[in-house]
């Protein structure tokens, strides 16, 4: 090799040295980094902990941490947070690769998709050793957060739907307001008697139910059946889908819910531009926690009752929420368990963290805050308190969930649009989740 | 010694290359063909995948209407909206060749639409404008007429976002404008001693000279309407709605994917997405020899 080569190539090889140095030091100081904290000879270990939500919610978050970080010294933690919708993608991306956060938040219309594929780490030895200490819960709760009788996550917050209306438009046209328990006939008497006292164009009771799934599900519990069995098929039969398209229809018609391209020009929008906040609505079925979302935008109070149900039927009520998981790849479960357990049992974190998530279900840390409560929330926990008999332990979905739940409003806006007869998009419907779930 | 002899010659030029050969692979050559190898398997994201032979690919074509929907809407949003960006890219650029005064204002003015591109911003934007109460309608009121909300109407739907695509026509302006400037002034004027008139001056001049410029626009248009995802997306709020009218082929296979984990049927329709624009390019090159003339 000549002399010309032989410095080219060094000079090449320090230039990819140097590129390849310079992109490690990005990496080294994200993932765990092992240094000896001050003070104790223990290893500083480092966590990763991932949710959802946006800039207020990151400044409760970093107040938190930083009081668990306090308690712990030994622990750092990283927070990796999004949009719910981008949240599931990154999320989605990460446990692909094997590098998921060590905690992560879970909903109950995701978890399936992690545990089903064992991506979440079995919590039942550190219940046991109260490392996560679950015993100011409710056995109900917990249940709800175990899927082949191991718990996978565990609760940091929980609302069931509520039937949400504003009970300032009810004393104004001097309608009594609805009962604690109205049933759907009543639901829609009531809805008449508003929209023909209010009289208005473009005013409309409450937004079309016929296209979510959720609302459904109330529906056909209270016929003793579900969206799923057990066994991942869909739970309801063609008649159930019929009744429940029917009603809405018959809504739609009256002029008691909105026309159809109204509807699709409001999904997806987020409460502070709902129907209800703008006043195209009189009432709302949403989770109990979003109460005081929906009084941020709104000044008339919202009152809370049960959603629809049928006198002769079964309780309908599930229940929603936020939990926390540990990913089964995780290399430092125990420090992530301890993480968990201040989140859920820490009396200064639960007084910053109060109902964020919905009502706290550790009754211990429930009773501390009470005092703290904002008046919708007060109002909620009331509500959750009151129906928490009701409540079912919802079945777990199976992994099609989120292309069944599309069918699912595609076959409603087919029929709001008078494209198909309520039978065609309900047959339809039941030779498209065939497919799916097989 | 031949080995010492080429890295004389070229070694020390692959050397430099070494960082883009590099980002290449990792980046781009590698990432394909594993898409080309799960489109063949049924991967569940967080399973491994399993080989199942073209199994996703019949499934796609004999079983899967969603597939066919999101085909007819992309193929009306190319077959569309092209045409008529490159028509009204042409006429904008007829027009600020004219020698007008304060044409680099307007030239820039014009553009901006296009720097906004793809962006979230823009598809806000329109999801407002053409909303039940949107200023459209609010135009429309001025004369009486009563819209209806042109986003959440499944007939309507489509065609917004058709005209958010003709309204970024700035980047084929631009180098429609370049080729016009290109054109001898000469020619104008034999033209014109020969007795054509402005029209046939268009027609005859202007056009023919100009093919080589509509025929680079055309193929890089088509590329991109065919990958168009944002508006789309922001449009309908991620759901394709309403009705699936506006469910592109790539939001498509973005909810296969993402939203169902199905990530070897969605790289099989990433496949298929890829060999169609193949396609389209080809014929378009393959016709070229017809219509583009090419200065000697």
């Amino acid at each position: 090799m000549n002399k010309l080569l032989k410095k080219s190539v060094f000079i090449g090889m320090s230039a990819l040295l140097a590129a390849s140095v310079s992109a490690c030091s990005g990496t080294t100081a994200g993932s765990s980094e092992k240094a000896v904290s001050s003070g104790s000879a223990q290893e500083k270990v480092t966590i990763r902990f991932a949710w959802w939500g946006g800039q207020a919610r990151q400044k409760l978050y970093d107040d938190m941490i930083a009081d668990f970080e306090k308690k712990h010294p030994n622990i750092k933690v990283e927070q990796e947070f999004s949009d719910f919708d981008p949240y599931w993608q990154k999320l989605a991306t990460q446990a692909a690769g094997g590098n998921a956060p060590d905690v992560l938040s879970m909903h109950l219309t995701r978890y399936m998709d992690y545990a089903n594929r064992k991506q979440l780490l079995p919590l039942d030895d550190y219940i046991q050793s109260k490392a996560i200490d679950m015993s100011g819960f409710d056995s109900k709760i917990i249940d709800i957060g175990k899927v082949n009788a191991k718990t996978i996550m565990v609760s940091i917050g929980n609302s069931s739907k509520g039937f949400f209306f504003n009970s300032d438009l009810f004393k104004k046209y001097n309608i009594e307001p609805p009962k604690f328990d109205i049933t759907w006939d009543e639901f829609s008497q009531k809805a008449a008697e508003l929209k023909k006292a209010v009289n208005k164009d473009g005013f409309y009771f409450i937004d079309d139910q016929s296209g979510i799934t959720d609302t459904f599900g109330y529906f056909l519990r209270q016929r003793g059946k579900d969206l799923y069995t057990n066994d991942g098929k869909l739970g309801f039969t063609k008649e159930d889908m019929t009744a429940y398209q029917q009603y809405w229809d018959q809504l739609r018609k009256a002029g008691l819910v909105p026309p159809a391209a109204l509807t699709a020009e409001y999904k997806g929008k987020q409460q502070p531009e709902s129907m209800l906040v703008k006043g195209v609505t009189a009432s709302a079925f949403a989770a109990g926690n979003q109460m005081k979302i929906f009084q941020m935008y709104m000044k008339d109070p919202l009152d809370i009752v049960r959603l629809p149900s049928d006198p002769k039927g079964k309780p309908g009520e599930d229940i929603g929420g936020v939990f926390l998981s540990i990913s089964s790849k995780s290399k430092h479960p125990k420090e992530a368990a301890e993480f968990i357990n201040y989140w859920i049992n820490d009396a200064d974190g639960g007084k910053m963290f109060k109902d964020e998530m919905g009502i706290i279900q550790n009754k211990r840390i429930s009773e501390i805050i009470q005092p703290l409560r904002v008046p919708a929330d007060v109002k909620v926990a009331d509500y959750q308190n009151k129906i928490t008999p009701y409540v079912n332990v919802p079945v777990t979905p199976p992994a099609g969930n989120a292309d069944i739940s599309k069918l699912f409003s595609t076959a409603s806006e087919a029929i709001a649009f008078g494209k198909k007869s309520i039978e065609q998009a309900v047959n339809e419907f039941f030779d498209e989740s065939a497919k799916v779930l097989k | 010694m031949r080995m010492s002899s080429f890295l004389k010659k070229d070694g020390i030029g692959y050397l430099f290359l070494s960082p883009w050969i590099v980002g290449m692979l990792a980046f781009t050559i590698v990432p394909v063909a594993a898409s080309l190898y799960l489109s063949f398997t049924d991967y569940e994201m967080f399973d491994s995948p399993v080989w199942n032979g073209t199994y996703n690919y019949v499934q796609i074509f004999t079983n899967d209407k969603q597939f066919w929907e999101s085909l007819r809407v992309t193929l009306t949003y190319v077959f569309l909206g092209v045409p008529l960006e490159l028509a009204f890219a042409l006429l904008i650029a007829l027009m600020l060749n004219k020698g007008l005064s304060g044409l680099r204002l307007y030239r820039a003015l014009y553009y901006v639409p296009s720097l906004f591109g793809g962006s979230v911003a823009v598809a806000l934007l329109w999801r407002q404008l053409f909303g039940a109460e949107g200023m459209v309608n609010g135009f429309l009121a001025y004369f009486g007429i009563e819209g209806i909300s042109w986003i959440a109407t499944p007939e309507t739907a489509l065609y917004t976002i058709i005209i958010m695509k003709v309204w970024q026509f700035g980047s084929p302006m631009i180098i429609f404008l370049a080729g016009l400037q290109q054109i001898p002034n000469d020619l104008y004027e034999a033209a014109s001693i020969d007795g054509a008139g402005k029209v046939s001056q268009f027609l005859r001049v202007t056009v023919p000279l100009l093919t080589p410029i509509i025929f680079f626009n055309l193929i890089m248009q088509i590329i991109s309407a065919f990958q168009a995802f944002t508006p789309a997306y922001i449009v309908s709020g991620g759901t394709g709605g309403p009705l699936n009218s506006t469910l592109f082929y790539t939001l498509y296979l973005y909810q296969k994917g993402f939203i169902s984990f199905q990530m070897g049927y969605a790289s099989a329709l990433a496949w298929i997405l890829l060999i169609m624009i193949s396609i389209f390019t080809a014929i378009a090159f393959l016709s070229s020899k017809k219509w583009v003339h090419y200065e000697k």
